[in-house]
């Protein structure tokens, strides 16, 4: 069976970068004794697969990977397992059983991310300032790509943005095909009102990853824990 | 309430893998804090990925967390690039646990591995804002203790220590625990504990000693300079392994250590007797774990931890006695759970290639020898019980197995070497080839490729050696050639690559391994001058050395290459470490005439350890 794990990184694992906490939920899953299925070959790894590697130094309550068992479990049981093995700061918040084809690869389908950014600094804030922002038709921010510096209009990209209790939240594109980082987006509004990103500092948080509802339904979106799903009635959540 | 890290995130975001400095692994140890607690902070004072390999550490550790009222956490040296930042903002070096400072704790442990972390512990101490000399210590700092190999000559490093101790950490620590806990609920002055410590079994305060040099600068007189302490310092030395203490949860790192696996130690000590090698006479007797402690340990380990491999742990793992028992459970639990078993230390014959081409990519893997020497008459010198037969029987075996790839230790520079010696090791180069290419075409795998590489020989105190006189760089370097262009006239020279340790290391660990206690202004000067991380290429820094030698006005030459009298009275010669001095004579004697010594097992040669009790000395082997 295949089931989608949704889990959070908190203070202090922000520092753990996305390789290590790979190897560390490798570890987990061993731990918890649950019967991963394997690689083959001479040296076998277990069949999981990332969503989306998070930068170093961002917390998250919606980080994903998918998980192969040779075994049928249940997902309350999965997350119990492994809860039981969990060290501060990580935490297991959802699990769901789903269908094991390509198409709904956790990789393959993200499609936007959510985050809350809480700024640190001068960076004046008003519901005018931000309508009057998203208002523009073009935002033309420098990105880098490989081989070059280009110019690139990130409007498109971010499907919501605004302001909530103490910080920023905003819905953006990610995945393969445009993956919008929220720190340009911040810096595109920050630019507006004549700060530059040296005078504030960002707290990163990602929220939420998401899968389009079918294809092509952008932005019109579901959470990745629901893409996929075999039976939502087994789906174990916080 | 209390921040969860000492480094802001500002500081955390600009340096180089912050996972060094944030702590929060599984299984490390959070204790609540009260009034009684002892805080241990234990440094291995090199970089966190190296120093979470030590399993030493990680026993005492264990050991000292299973104390209610002890509290160990752990220090490791911070990375240049966070040093610079630590200093322009005054933030004291930490341990990683609770992340306090380490100037609050009660004892900072050092353990040193080898010679070139000397600069990183007067790092580790300043960072620390504790004074660099015991003796501009006060009541507000810690009381400073350092263990491991180093300290069998701990005199270079003797004004930066408090105490050093000698030996096992399992056997004196709870004596000393409780010597402290009575001081601390006392007001004697610092001075009182240390001079009470020195009686503690083991435990050597250097600043109640002292000595004195004769004219033409060697040692003339070591002594205590108060009553009532011991004039010699006995090896502490665990006499039962079953018994011993072994952290069966030991910390899992984020950042991938250099040993990122499960470690078992199935043994102590090595029977070999080879007369280069420090720990294999240090860590005498051999003493073996039972069969059923290491199956349990090795199921319990990799339960608790996780890890995807396991190794173990020795000085010569082939000489346990029930290794193929072992190796046969390992594999049966191993296999199930697709596990990888990491075979170091491994003689190469039918069985342990049978072994290996269960559990490891015969494709992928290369085997190793450690032939030392390349000729058996320099074998037989350096009592290396390994023939020339073993190593070309050993690889034909293999090659047939279709392994194609061999690694080939060697030393240069060993006393008593001629340049036949020195050629030696491109013909045994050669003989390993010419075994490949008899094997018919059609069964080879491909070309063969052989990978000699050879450190330069550095004497070391308690072994037969340690009177020895050590090369020049020059001459280290001239060895190296002769060995290079020997190569090149080989047929097969083109599956033969060669390569050599740094020179100018190895006389320092020369100096620094055989120093007495005037060495320690040179390192002192030379960390002054910024000298740090000299075990790493990309720092280490000759020429400071250099300038530090001549600033002290010491000549490292006295130290390396000077060979010493057997009456000379060396620095290290107050230490018992369990060999005796008569036993090291008659070693180097017999080194002189090429004459080899039996292994513990063949036959007893009375190397003074059976007074240590336990091991192979004493009861039969179980």
């Amino acid at each position: 069976m295949r089931v989608r794990i949704k889990f959070s990184k908190k203070e202090p694992m922000q520092y753990i970068g996305h390789l290590d906490t790979m190897r560390y939920f490798q570890k987990v899953l061993r731990r918890a004794e649950l019967p991963v299925a394997f690689s083959e070959g001479f040296s076998p790894h277990i069949l999981m697969s990332f969503a989306s590697p998070l930068g170093v130094g961002k917390t998250s309550t919606g980080e994903y990977f998918d998980l192969d068992l040779r075994e049928t479990v249940s997902c309350t049981e999965i997350a119990q397992h492994m809860k039981a093995h969990l060290s501060a700061g990580f935490d297991v918040t959802a699990v769901s059983e789903i269908e094991e084809n390509r198409r709904t690869n956790g990789m393959r389908v993200i499609a936007a991310a959510s985050y809350k950014v809480t700024v640190s600094g001068d960076l004046p804030v008003t519901e005018e300032r931000i309508s009057h922002f998203l208002e523009q038709e073009r935002m033309e921010v420098l990105r880098k790509t490989k081989h070059k510096e280009e110019l690139t209009d990130i409007r498109p990209w971010i499907y919501t943005f605004g302001w909530e209790n103490d910080g920023f939240s905003m819905l953006v594109s990610a995945g393969s095909v445009q993956n919008l980082k929220p720190e340009p987006v911040i810096d595109a509004y920050a630019a507006m009102q004549g700060v530059s990103p040296k005078q504030y500092h960002l707290h990163i948080c990602r929220t939420e990853l998401f899968a389009e509802r079918f294809p092509g339904s952008a932005p019109d979106f579901i959470p990745l824990l629901e893409c996929g799903c075999i039976d939502e009635t087994g789906v174990y959540r916080e | 309430m209390k921040k969860t890290l000492a480094l802001p995130e500002d500081i955390l975001m600009q340096i180089e893998k912050p996972e060094r400095y944030i702590g929060h692994e599984v299984n490390a140890v959070i204790k609540e804090n009260s009034e009684d607690m002892i805080r241990f902070a234990m440094c291995f004072p090199d970089v966190y990925e190296i120093g979470m390999s030590h399993l030493g550490i990680q026993i005492l550790y264990d050991m000292f967390n299973k104390e209610p009222d002890v509290w160990c956490e752990r220090v490791y040296s911070p990375w240049p690039d966070l040093e610079a930042v630590m200093r322009e903002r005054h933030i004291p070096l930490f341990a990683l646990e609770s992340q306090d400072p380490v100037k609050i704790f009660d004892f900072l442990g050092i353990t040193i591995q080898f010679e070139m972390c000397y600069t990183n512990i007067l790092q580790v101490l300043e960072l620390s804002g504790i004074p660099l000399r015991s003796e501009d210590r006060t009541a507000e700092d810690p009381f400073v203790i350092g263990g491991g190999p180093c300290t069998y000559n701990p005199e270079p490093l003797a004004p930066f220590f408090d105490m050093f101790y000698i030996g096992e950490g399992e056997v004196s620590y709870p004596a000393l625990l409780d010597l402290y806990r009575k001081w601390k609920n006392s007001s004697a002055p610092r001075e009182e504990f240390l001079r009470e410590a020195a009686n503690v079994p083991g435990i050597y305060v250097p600043s109640l000693y002292s000595c004195t040099y004769a004219e033409d600068g060697t040692l003339s007189s070591f002594y205590p300079t108060v009553s009532g302490i011991p004039e010699t310092i006995e090896k502490q030395a665990v006499t039962d392994l079953n018994k011993a203490i072994y952290p069966e949860k030991p910390v899992i790192p984020y950042l991938q250590a250099t040993q990122d696996r499960v470690v078992l130690e199935i043994m102590r000590g090595c029977i070999r007797g080879c007369r280069f090698c420090q720990a294999g006479m240090i860590y005498r007797p051999l003493r073996q774990k039972s069969i059923s402690r290491l199956k349990e340990l090795a199921y319990r380990m990799l339960m608790e931890t996780g890890y995807d491999e396991i190794s173990l742990s020795s000085l010569s793992s082939s000489d346990y006695s029930h290794l193929e028992e072992l190796l046969d459970y390992l594999i049966d639990v191993c296999s199930e759970k697709k596990i990888n078993i990491s075979l170091p230390s491994l003689r190469i014959d039918a069985f342990s290639l049978d072994v290996m081409s269960k559990v490891q990519d015969v494709k992928k893997s290369s085997l190793t020898f450690a032939p030392e020497a390349g000729t058996q008459r320099m074998r037989d010198v350096i009592n290396k019980g390994l023939t020339e037969d073993d190593i070309l029987h050993g690889c034909r075996e293999a090659f047939r197995g279709g392994w194609n790839k061999v690694k080939l230790y060697f030393m240069l520079g060993l006393p008593f070497e001629t340049e036949e010696d020195i050629r030696g090791i491109a013909h045994l180069c050669q003989r390993v080839a010419e075994e490949y290419y008899e094997i018919p075409k059609e069964n080879r795998n491909g070309k063969i490729s052989i990978n000699a590489s050879s450190s330069f020989f550095v004497p070391k105190p308690f072994t037969p050696f340690q009177w020895a006189s050590m090369n020049t760089e020059e001459e280290f370097l001239d060895k190296a050639r002769i060995v290079k262009e020997e190569v090149r006239s080989q047929l097969n020279q083109k599956s033969i690559r060669y390569t050599y340790h740094h020179a100018g290391i190895s006389i320092l660990e020369g100096v620094l391994a055989r120093g007495d206690r005037r060495v320690a202004d040179v390192i002192e000067t030379v960390y002054r001058n910024g000298a740090r991380f000299d075990a790493w290429s990309e720092y280490f820094d000759l020429e400071k050395w250099h300038d530090a030698f001549e600033t002290c006005g010491i000549d490292p030459y006295f130290y390396t290459k000077r060979e010493r009298d057997v009456t000379e009275l060396l620095p290290w010669d107050f230490i018992r470490c369990g060999v005796t001095k008569q036993f090291l004579i008659r070693e180097w004697e017999r080194a002189r005439s090429g004459v080899v010594t039996p292994n513990c097992r063949e036959q007893c040669s009375g190397c003074g350890c059976a007074a240590l009790g336990g091991g192979i000395c004493h009861a039969r082997e179980d």
